[in-house]
């Protein structure tokens, strides 16, 4: 035999004040303020023995449909003019304009660390690169990896023309996104650091026992 | 189907409780819903729900509002500065948004009064009886 589900006020009117905060039109106060009208109002038909789903579903439709609200609330809100567009504009596109943000972010911090190879290959004669005593394996591993660093940019670009395109709601998809560049680049700081250091290292200490000695 | 006065209702409802709940124009609600806010709120401050409750209980439920539709025009009457709002907290234990009416609210009040008077005492000589047969 099936069970029916209980009905759960919180969460039905948590998602009709989700429904609304889609529109940009409504701010938070105004969704505070019909949020606590709707809660008044299926408390009272609650009182009369109508059940919570029963007294939900009145309430909703009491305080009118959110296409019309939108409308009205649009109006209010200055639904006219440039801001309005603009906020509307950042409301719709907020989280694509967030991935792309954080998309430069990342490619800045790989273009960063690349550099940093770049500056400790540049240090090192060319001729010395190969088969130096000075210069480590763990250096050398790095400067091959910078034939294919161009990967993880574009990586972060691929899912963000996928967050763009396809995903339907990338609304906290973001922070995700943001934590993950921003682990990938601390992750990598460290053993980059050591190896464009690692051969400045080696250089000093292949040096002569004498050579900073005072006099 | 009822019939009231020759007119044919298609409604299964006697014919006076038909009279009585009739419902207001959409217009003359709008129109109406500045000054019934601002009486309201001389009785006493009052929240968005109770207000509607107000309003109904006194018009036997003849102005139906849409109720998330008071809200704009009680944002628009605080812009004017008719009304004042301010959060608080009821025994409930909820926030709920308070309303006042205001100086500027009060003298408002008192012009539509005075046109909402004049208007319903030119209908009511037009449609006394008496005129009528004269």
């Amino acid at each position: 035999m099936a069970t029916a589900i209980p009905f759960d006020l919180n969460a039905a009117v948590h998602n009709w004040r989700e429904r609304l905060q889609q529109s940009p039109h409504f701010r938070a106060e105004n969704l505070e303020e019909l949020e606590a009208h709707l809660r008044d109002s299926v408390t009272v038909l609650q009182s009369k023995g109508l059940a919570a789903d029963e007294a939900f579903l009145l309430g909703t439709r009491r305080v009118g449909a959110p296409e019309a609200l939108e409308g009205q609330f649009a109006a209010e809100n200055g639904g006219d003019g440039w801001r309005d567009g603009l906020r509307r504009f950042f409301h719709n596109y907020k989280s694509r304009f967030l991935h792309l943000l954080i998309l430069a972010y990342f490619t800045f911090g790989c273009w960063l660390l690349w550099a940093c190879l770049k500056v400790s290959q540049l240090i090192v004669p060319a001729a010395m690169r190969t088969h130096n005593p000075y210069i480590p394996a763990f250096t050398r591993l790095f400067w091959g990896l910078m034939h294919f660093w161009y990967l993880p940019p574009l990586v972060a670009a691929l899912y963000c023309g996928y967050v763009w395109t396809r995903k339907a709601s990338a609304k906290s998809s973001w922070f995700a996104f943001f934590s993950f560049a921003t682990a990938f680049l601390f992750l990598l700081l460290l053993p980059i650091f050591m190896a464009a250091e690692l051969p400045i290292i080696s250089f000093l200490n292949g040096l002569p026992p004498k050579t900073f000695q005072a006099p | 189907m009822a019939t009231c006065n020759g007119l044919k209702l298609f409604i299964d409802k006697p014919c006076t409780t038909r009279y009585r709940t009739v419902m207001l124009s959409k217009e003359l609600v709008a129109a109406s819903t500045v000054p019934l806010v601002l009486s309201v709120l001389t009785e006493a401050e009052n929240y968005g729900y109770a207000l509607i409750q107000r309003v109904r209980e006194l018009s036997d439920g003849r102005v139906e509002w849409t109720e998330g539709m008071l809200y704009p025009v009680l944002h628009w009457m605080e812009k004017e500065q008719l009304i004042e709002s301010e959060w608080r907290e009821a025994d409930n234990g909820r926030k709920r948004k308070y309303y006042r009416i205001c100086k500027k609210g009060r003298n408002t009040l008192r012009q539509e009064r005075e046109q909402w008077m004049s208007i319903h005492e030119t209908l009511a000589k037009l449609w006394q009886p008496q005129s009528r047969s004269t």
